[in-house]
Protein backbone atom coordinates (compact mmCIF):
# COMPACT_ATOMS: atom_id res chain seq x y z
CA UNK A 1 0.00 0.00 0.00
CA UNK A 2 1.49 3.40 -0.69
CA UNK A 3 2.15 5.68 1.56
CA UNK A 4 -0.67 8.25 -0.07
CA UNK A 5 -3.29 5.37 0.03
CA UNK A 6 -1.89 4.94 4.40
CA UNK A 7 -2.62 9.14 4.99
CA UNK A 8 -5.82 8.83 3.30
CA UNK A 9 -7.29 6.19 6.28
CA UNK A 10 -7.16 8.42 9.13
CA UNK A 11 -8.21 11.47 6.89
CA UNK A 12 -10.87 9.41 5.46
CA UNK A 13 -12.11 8.37 8.77
CA UNK A 14 -11.79 12.44 9.84
CA UNK A 15 -14.23 12.68 6.92
CA UNK A 16 -17.07 10.37 8.12
CA UNK A 17 -16.65 11.60 11.88
CA UNK A 18 -17.32 15.44 10.44
CA UNK A 19 -20.01 13.66 8.65
CA UNK A 20 -21.93 12.07 11.08
CA UNK A 21 -22.03 14.81 13.72
CA UNK A 22 -22.94 17.47 11.94
CA UNK A 23 -25.88 16.23 10.49
CA UNK A 24 -29.44 17.69 11.36
CA UNK A 25 -32.54 15.51 11.69
CA UNK A 26 -33.15 13.66 8.35
CA UNK A 27 -35.94 15.52 6.17
CA UNK A 28 -38.64 14.24 4.55
CA UNK A 29 -38.67 17.69 2.01
CA UNK A 30 -36.18 18.68 -0.13
CA UNK A 31 -33.03 20.88 1.19
CA UNK A 32 -32.95 24.28 -0.17
CA UNK A 33 -29.07 25.02 -1.21
CA UNK A 34 -30.48 28.38 -2.92
CA UNK A 35 -28.26 26.75 -5.92
CA UNK A 36 -31.16 24.84 -7.52
CA UNK A 37 -33.02 21.99 -7.76
CA UNK A 38 -29.74 19.74 -8.92
CA UNK A 39 -27.80 20.84 -5.87
CA UNK A 40 -30.84 20.90 -3.67
CA UNK A 41 -30.54 16.98 -4.49
CA UNK A 42 -27.13 16.47 -3.50
CA UNK A 43 -27.82 18.27 -0.05
CA UNK A 44 -30.63 16.48 0.24
CA UNK A 45 -28.48 12.75 0.13
CA UNK A 46 -25.49 14.43 1.89
CA UNK A 47 -27.48 16.16 5.23
CA UNK A 48 -29.84 12.96 5.59
CA UNK A 49 -28.05 10.17 6.97
CA UNK A 50 -30.73 7.21 5.91
CA UNK A 51 -29.31 8.50 2.37
CA UNK A 52 -25.77 8.81 2.84
CA UNK A 53 -25.99 5.60 4.86
CA UNK A 54 -27.14 3.82 2.13
CA UNK A 55 -24.01 4.02 -0.35
CA UNK A 56 -21.56 3.96 2.49
CA UNK A 57 -23.06 0.67 3.54
CA UNK A 58 -23.45 -0.89 0.08
CA UNK A 59 -19.96 0.63 -0.97
CA UNK A 60 -18.45 -1.36 2.14
CA UNK A 61 -20.39 -4.85 1.10
CA UNK A 62 -18.98 -4.78 -3.14
CA UNK A 63 -15.56 -3.38 -1.82
CA UNK A 64 -15.21 -6.30 0.71
CA UNK A 65 -15.99 -8.85 -2.09
CA UNK A 66 -13.62 -6.74 -4.75
CA UNK A 67 -13.10 -5.28 -7.67
CA UNK A 68 -15.50 -6.81 -10.19
CA UNK A 69 -18.39 -6.73 -7.58
CA UNK A 70 -17.56 -3.27 -6.63
CA UNK A 71 -17.82 -2.19 -10.33
CA UNK A 72 -21.40 -3.94 -11.09
CA UNK A 73 -22.24 -2.11 -7.58
CA UNK A 74 -20.72 1.74 -9.41
CA UNK A 75 -22.45 1.02 -11.87
CA UNK A 76 -26.57 -0.68 -11.09
CA UNK A 77 -26.77 1.16 -7.75
CA UNK A 78 -26.67 5.02 -9.46
CA UNK A 79 -28.60 3.65 -12.63
CA UNK A 80 -31.28 1.99 -10.36
CA UNK A 81 -31.42 4.96 -7.78
CA UNK A 82 -32.32 7.56 -11.34
CA UNK A 83 -34.74 5.60 -13.21
CA UNK A 84 -36.37 4.53 -10.04
CA UNK A 85 -36.28 7.71 -8.45
CA UNK A 86 -37.78 9.62 -11.47
CA UNK A 87 -40.49 7.49 -11.81
CA UNK A 88 -41.11 8.29 -7.98
CA UNK A 89 -41.08 11.96 -8.43
CA UNK A 90 -43.50 11.37 -10.91
CA UNK A 91 -45.86 9.42 -8.34
CA UNK A 92 -48.33 10.36 -5.25
CA UNK A 93 -47.23 7.31 -2.75
CA UNK A 94 -47.19 7.33 0.94
CA UNK A 95 -44.72 4.98 2.11
CA UNK A 96 -44.33 4.55 5.89
CA UNK A 97 -41.95 1.42 6.19
CA UNK A 98 -38.64 2.35 6.98
CA UNK A 99 -36.97 0.59 4.34
CA UNK A 100 -33.28 1.93 4.77
CA UNK A 101 -34.09 -0.02 8.38
CA UNK A 102 -34.15 -2.98 6.17
CA UNK A 103 -31.22 -2.31 4.29
CA UNK A 104 -28.64 -1.68 6.82
CA UNK A 105 -29.97 -4.50 8.79
CA UNK A 106 -29.74 -7.32 5.82
CA UNK A 107 -26.44 -5.38 4.45
CA UNK A 108 -25.26 -5.11 7.76
CA UNK A 109 -25.31 -8.73 8.18
CA UNK A 110 -24.20 -9.86 5.03
CA UNK A 111 -21.09 -7.77 5.49
CA UNK A 112 -20.43 -9.28 9.28
CA UNK A 113 -20.69 -12.86 8.00
CA UNK A 114 -18.53 -12.06 4.78
CA UNK A 115 -20.43 -13.99 2.71
CA UNK A 116 -18.82 -15.30 -0.30
CA UNK A 117 -21.40 -12.89 -2.56
CA UNK A 118 -20.74 -13.32 -6.64
CA UNK A 119 -19.90 -9.90 -8.49
CA UNK A 120 -23.32 -10.70 -10.12
CA UNK A 121 -25.13 -11.04 -6.89
CA UNK A 122 -23.39 -7.54 -5.46
CA UNK A 123 -24.90 -6.24 -8.95
CA UNK A 124 -28.37 -7.26 -8.00
CA UNK A 125 -28.36 -6.33 -4.24
CA UNK A 126 -26.55 -3.17 -5.82
CA UNK A 127 -30.14 -2.75 -8.32
CA UNK A 128 -32.69 -3.39 -5.48
CA UNK A 129 -31.08 -1.48 -3.21
CA UNK A 130 -30.83 1.89 -5.87
CA UNK A 131 -34.77 1.24 -6.67
CA UNK A 132 -35.88 1.42 -2.83
CA UNK A 133 -33.75 4.71 -2.00
CA UNK A 134 -34.23 5.66 -5.61
CA UNK A 135 -37.89 5.46 -4.87
CA UNK A 136 -37.90 7.07 -1.50
CA UNK A 137 -36.24 10.08 -2.78
CA UNK A 138 -37.85 10.14 -5.95
CA UNK A 139 -41.52 10.32 -3.71
CA UNK A 140 -40.43 13.74 -1.68
CA UNK A 141 -39.25 15.56 -4.44
CA UNK A 142 -42.24 15.61 -7.19
CA UNK A 143 -41.59 16.69 -10.38
CA UNK A 144 -43.75 20.01 -10.40
CA UNK A 145 -41.08 21.23 -7.93
CA UNK A 146 -37.88 20.14 -10.28
CA UNK A 147 -37.78 16.82 -8.94
CA UNK A 148 -36.20 15.07 -11.61
CA UNK A 149 -33.35 17.77 -11.29
CA UNK A 150 -33.25 16.80 -7.81
CA UNK A 151 -33.34 13.08 -8.09
CA UNK A 152 -30.44 13.25 -10.83
CA UNK A 153 -28.87 15.60 -7.98
CA UNK A 154 -28.87 13.36 -5.36
CA UNK A 155 -28.60 10.18 -7.80
CA UNK A 156 -25.01 11.91 -8.60
CA UNK A 157 -24.44 12.39 -4.93
CA UNK A 158 -24.87 8.54 -4.13
CA UNK A 159 -22.86 7.35 -7.07
CA UNK A 160 -19.83 9.74 -5.87
CA UNK A 161 -20.03 8.43 -2.57
CA UNK A 162 -20.80 4.59 -3.49
CA UNK A 163 -17.06 5.25 -5.57
CA UNK A 164 -15.08 6.69 -3.19
CA UNK A 165 -16.35 4.02 -0.69
CA UNK A 166 -15.83 0.98 -2.85
CA UNK A 167 -12.27 2.19 -3.70
CA UNK A 168 -11.04 2.89 -0.76
CA UNK A 169 -12.76 -0.67 0.85
CA UNK A 170 -11.14 -2.80 -1.87
CA UNK A 171 -7.67 -1.30 -1.78
CA UNK A 172 -7.99 -3.02 2.00
CA UNK A 173 -5.85 -5.78 1.62
CA UNK A 174 -4.66 -6.45 4.61
CA UNK A 175 -6.61 -9.48 7.08
CA UNK A 176 -7.11 -6.92 9.95
CA UNK A 177 -8.59 -3.68 7.23
CA UNK A 178 -11.42 -6.79 6.22
CA UNK A 179 -11.74 -7.45 9.88
CA UNK A 180 -12.61 -3.71 10.91
CA UNK A 181 -15.14 -4.10 7.83
CA UNK A 182 -16.82 -6.25 9.16
CA UNK A 183 -17.00 -4.95 12.45
CA UNK A 184 -18.65 -1.85 11.24
CA UNK A 185 -20.74 -4.16 9.11
CA UNK A 186 -21.57 -5.77 12.45
CA UNK A 187 -22.54 -2.38 13.76
CA UNK A 188 -24.47 -1.40 10.83
CA UNK A 189 -26.60 -4.49 11.01
CA UNK A 190 -26.81 -3.32 14.79
CA UNK A 191 -28.26 -0.06 13.73
CA UNK A 192 -30.61 -0.98 11.44
CA UNK A 193 -32.42 -3.68 14.17
CA UNK A 194 -32.12 -0.79 16.66
CA UNK A 195 -34.00 1.50 13.94
CA UNK A 196 -36.87 -1.19 13.36
CA UNK A 197 -37.07 -1.16 16.86
CA UNK A 198 -37.82 2.47 17.19
CA UNK A 199 -39.86 2.27 14.34
CA UNK A 200 -42.69 -0.19 15.91
CA UNK A 201 -42.53 1.65 19.09
CA UNK A 202 -43.20 4.79 17.10
CA UNK A 203 -46.53 2.89 15.97
CA UNK B 1 3.97 3.87 9.13
CA UNK B 2 5.57 7.02 9.10
CA UNK B 3 4.17 9.96 10.93
CA UNK B 4 1.55 11.95 10.07
CA UNK B 5 2.72 15.54 9.18
CA UNK B 6 0.26 17.98 7.54
CA UNK B 7 0.58 17.68 4.06
CA UNK B 8 0.10 20.53 1.05
CA UNK B 9 -3.16 18.41 0.11
CA UNK B 10 -4.02 17.58 3.67
CA UNK B 11 -4.55 21.21 4.10
CA UNK B 12 -6.40 21.51 0.72
CA UNK B 13 -8.48 18.85 1.82
CA UNK B 14 -9.06 20.14 5.34
CA UNK B 15 -10.12 23.69 3.23
CA UNK B 16 -12.62 21.95 1.85
CA UNK B 17 -14.33 20.02 4.60
CA UNK B 18 -14.48 23.55 5.95
CA UNK B 19 -16.11 25.02 3.07
CA UNK B 20 -18.50 22.19 2.90
CA UNK B 21 -19.68 22.86 6.46
CA UNK B 22 -20.10 26.94 5.74
CA UNK B 23 -21.72 25.64 2.58
CA UNK B 24 -24.24 23.19 4.53
CA UNK B 25 -24.23 25.62 7.54
CA UNK B 26 -28.30 26.33 8.19
CA UNK B 27 -30.05 29.09 10.18
CA UNK B 28 -30.04 28.70 13.66
CA UNK B 29 -33.06 27.29 15.42
CA UNK B 30 -33.75 27.14 19.36
CA UNK B 31 -35.31 23.92 19.19
CA UNK B 32 -36.02 21.57 16.46
CA UNK B 33 -32.43 21.57 14.30
CA UNK B 34 -30.68 20.62 18.10
CA UNK B 35 -32.87 17.90 17.95
CA UNK B 36 -30.57 15.71 15.30
CA UNK B 37 -27.45 17.10 17.48
CA UNK B 38 -29.16 15.63 20.57
CA UNK B 39 -30.03 12.62 19.79
CA UNK B 40 -26.48 11.58 18.37
CA UNK B 41 -24.96 12.58 21.49
CA UNK B 42 -27.67 11.23 24.11
CA UNK B 43 -27.40 8.02 22.19
CA UNK B 44 -23.22 8.37 22.51
CA UNK B 45 -23.71 9.34 25.59
CA UNK B 46 -26.10 5.78 26.95
CA UNK B 47 -23.98 3.46 27.52
CA UNK B 48 -21.67 5.56 29.40
CA UNK B 49 -24.68 6.29 31.87
CA UNK B 50 -23.74 3.66 34.39
CA UNK B 51 -20.63 1.84 36.10
CA UNK B 52 -22.08 -1.31 35.57
CA UNK B 53 -22.77 -1.22 31.71
CA UNK B 54 -18.96 0.37 31.40
CA UNK B 55 -17.22 -2.22 33.03
CA UNK B 56 -19.08 -5.02 31.62
CA UNK B 57 -18.49 -3.55 28.27
CA UNK B 58 -14.98 -2.65 28.69
CA UNK B 59 -14.61 -6.28 30.30
CA UNK B 60 -15.40 -8.17 26.80
CA UNK B 61 -12.79 -6.24 25.14
CA UNK B 62 -10.12 -7.27 28.07
CA UNK B 63 -10.95 -11.00 27.82
CA UNK B 64 -11.36 -10.69 24.12
CA UNK B 65 -7.61 -9.43 24.42
CA UNK B 66 -6.35 -12.35 26.60
CA UNK B 67 -8.69 -15.11 24.24
CA UNK B 68 -6.47 -13.76 21.37
CA UNK B 69 -7.78 -14.12 17.27
CA UNK B 70 -10.47 -14.74 16.45
CA UNK B 71 -12.64 -13.81 19.90
CA UNK B 72 -10.42 -10.81 19.73
CA UNK B 73 -12.82 -9.59 17.45
CA UNK B 74 -16.03 -12.06 17.75
CA UNK B 75 -16.24 -11.21 20.74
CA UNK B 76 -16.96 -7.49 20.54
CA UNK B 77 -19.52 -8.24 17.26
CA UNK B 78 -21.26 -10.46 19.54
CA UNK B 79 -22.25 -8.23 21.89
CA UNK B 80 -23.33 -5.08 19.94
CA UNK B 81 -25.53 -7.47 18.11
CA UNK B 82 -27.22 -9.27 20.51
CA UNK B 83 -27.00 -6.11 21.99
CA UNK B 84 -28.80 -4.36 19.48
CA UNK B 85 -31.03 -7.19 19.71
CA UNK B 86 -32.25 -7.04 23.02
CA UNK B 87 -32.51 -2.90 22.28
CA UNK B 88 -35.37 -4.09 19.75
CA UNK B 89 -36.70 -6.34 22.64
CA UNK B 90 -36.98 -3.17 24.95
CA UNK B 91 -38.08 -1.18 22.34
CA UNK B 92 -41.27 -3.22 20.97
CA UNK B 93 -42.07 -4.04 24.91
CA UNK B 94 -41.51 -7.62 25.21
CA UNK B 95 -40.09 -7.80 28.59
CA UNK B 96 -37.20 -9.84 29.98
CA UNK B 97 -36.79 -11.27 33.79
CA UNK B 98 -34.15 -10.32 35.82
CA UNK B 99 -32.55 -7.73 33.92
CA UNK B 100 -30.64 -5.18 36.86
CA UNK B 101 -29.74 -9.17 38.09
CA UNK B 102 -28.33 -10.14 34.74
CA UNK B 103 -26.28 -6.49 34.35
CA UNK B 104 -24.57 -7.27 37.46
CA UNK B 105 -24.13 -10.52 37.08
CA UNK B 106 -22.67 -10.01 33.63
CA UNK B 107 -19.58 -8.17 35.30
CA UNK B 108 -19.04 -10.46 38.14
CA UNK B 109 -19.04 -13.10 35.18
CA UNK B 110 -16.91 -11.34 33.11
CA UNK B 111 -14.65 -10.15 35.60
CA UNK B 112 -13.61 -13.59 36.80
CA UNK B 113 -12.87 -14.91 33.15
CA UNK B 114 -10.53 -12.24 32.74
CA UNK B 115 -9.34 -12.71 36.42
CA UNK B 116 -8.85 -16.37 35.79
CA UNK B 117 -7.67 -16.19 32.10
CA UNK B 118 -10.53 -18.47 31.23
CA UNK B 119 -10.12 -20.10 27.55
CA UNK B 120 -13.34 -21.82 27.45
CA UNK B 121 -14.64 -22.59 23.65
CA UNK B 122 -15.20 -20.00 21.16
CA UNK B 123 -18.60 -20.77 21.18
CA UNK B 124 -19.14 -20.56 24.85
CA UNK B 125 -17.51 -17.32 25.01
CA UNK B 126 -19.52 -16.17 22.42
CA UNK B 127 -22.67 -17.49 23.79
CA UNK B 128 -21.83 -15.98 27.16
CA UNK B 129 -21.02 -12.27 25.58
CA UNK B 130 -23.87 -12.70 23.29
CA UNK B 131 -26.41 -13.56 26.23
CA UNK B 132 -25.06 -10.28 28.36
CA UNK B 133 -25.20 -8.12 25.75
CA UNK B 134 -29.31 -9.30 25.12
CA UNK B 135 -29.98 -7.63 28.96
CA UNK B 136 -27.50 -4.88 28.30
CA UNK B 137 -29.33 -3.75 25.39
CA UNK B 138 -33.31 -4.59 26.75
CA UNK B 139 -32.14 -1.85 29.67
CA UNK B 140 -31.22 0.57 27.13
CA UNK B 141 -34.39 0.20 25.06
CA UNK B 142 -36.30 0.59 27.44
CA UNK B 143 -34.87 3.79 29.38
CA UNK B 144 -34.85 5.34 26.21
CA UNK B 145 -37.09 8.88 26.12
CA UNK B 146 -39.20 9.51 23.22
CA UNK B 147 -38.48 12.69 21.00
CA UNK B 148 -34.99 11.83 19.20
CA UNK B 149 -34.34 10.77 16.03
CA UNK B 150 -34.30 6.82 15.82
CA UNK B 151 -31.03 6.80 13.38
CA UNK B 152 -28.77 9.25 14.68
CA UNK B 153 -29.28 7.94 18.20
CA UNK B 154 -28.41 4.27 16.91
CA UNK B 155 -25.23 5.81 15.37
CA UNK B 156 -23.97 7.07 18.72
CA UNK B 157 -25.53 4.38 20.87
CA UNK B 158 -23.21 1.65 18.54
CA UNK B 159 -20.30 3.54 18.43
CA UNK B 160 -19.92 3.96 22.18
CA UNK B 161 -20.66 0.39 22.49
CA UNK B 162 -17.57 0.24 20.14
CA UNK B 163 -15.56 2.14 21.60
CA UNK B 164 -15.79 0.76 25.05
CA UNK B 165 -15.01 -2.68 23.67
CA UNK B 166 -11.70 -1.00 21.44
CA UNK B 167 -10.81 0.56 24.87
CA UNK B 168 -10.93 -2.90 26.31
CA UNK B 169 -8.95 -4.44 23.30
CA UNK B 170 -6.34 -1.41 23.92
CA UNK B 171 -5.94 -2.13 27.37
CA UNK B 172 -5.19 -5.51 27.20
CA UNK B 173 -3.00 -5.44 25.00
CA UNK B 174 -0.17 -5.29 28.31
CA UNK B 175 -1.45 -8.89 28.58
CA UNK B 176 1.45 -9.52 25.93
CA UNK B 177 3.85 -8.81 28.90
CA UNK B 178 4.23 -10.68 32.39
CA UNK B 179 3.66 -7.32 34.36
CA UNK B 180 0.71 -6.75 32.38
CA UNK B 181 -1.17 -9.95 32.16
CA UNK B 182 -0.73 -9.60 36.42
CA UNK B 183 -2.21 -6.23 36.03
CA UNK B 184 -4.74 -8.01 33.76
CA UNK B 185 -5.91 -10.01 36.35
CA UNK B 186 -6.36 -7.84 38.88
CA UNK B 187 -8.03 -5.70 36.74
CA UNK B 188 -10.79 -8.54 35.84
CA UNK B 189 -11.02 -9.22 39.80
CA UNK B 190 -11.58 -6.01 40.25
CA UNK B 191 -14.67 -5.93 37.58
CA UNK B 192 -16.11 -8.74 39.77
CA UNK B 193 -15.79 -7.33 43.02
CA UNK B 194 -17.66 -4.12 41.66
CA UNK B 195 -20.37 -6.66 39.85
CA UNK B 196 -21.07 -8.49 43.26
CA UNK B 197 -21.60 -4.56 44.56
CA UNK B 198 -24.28 -4.19 41.64
CA UNK B 199 -25.50 -7.35 42.62
CA UNK B 200 -26.39 -6.52 45.89
CA UNK B 201 -28.10 -2.84 45.01
CA UNK B 202 -30.17 -4.93 42.46
CA UNK B 203 -31.32 -7.56 45.41
CA UNK B 204 -31.67 -4.54 47.94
Amino acid sequence: MSHRTRRAHPLAALIAVFLVLTQSRAQAHLVTTGLGPLYDGAGHLVLSPECWLVPLVLGLLAGLRGQAAGRRAVLWMPAAWLISGVAGSLITLKISFPASTLIFLILGLLIAMDRALTARTVGIIAAIVGVIQGLLDGLSMPWREGGVLAVLGSAAAAWILLTLVTGFVVAMQRPWQRIVGRVVGSWIAAIGLLMLGWWIKQG
Amino acid sequence: MKPLSSTPSQAKMLGAILLLSACFTQPTHAHAVAAGTMSFTTGLSHPWSGWDHILAMVAVGLWGAQLGAPALWLLPVAFPMLMAFGGFLGLVGMPLPGIELCIASSAIVLGVMVALQARPPLWVAITLCGLFGLFHGHAHGTELAPGHDGLLYSIGFVIATGLLHATGIALGGIHRWKAGRLVLRAAGAGIAVMGCWFALEALA
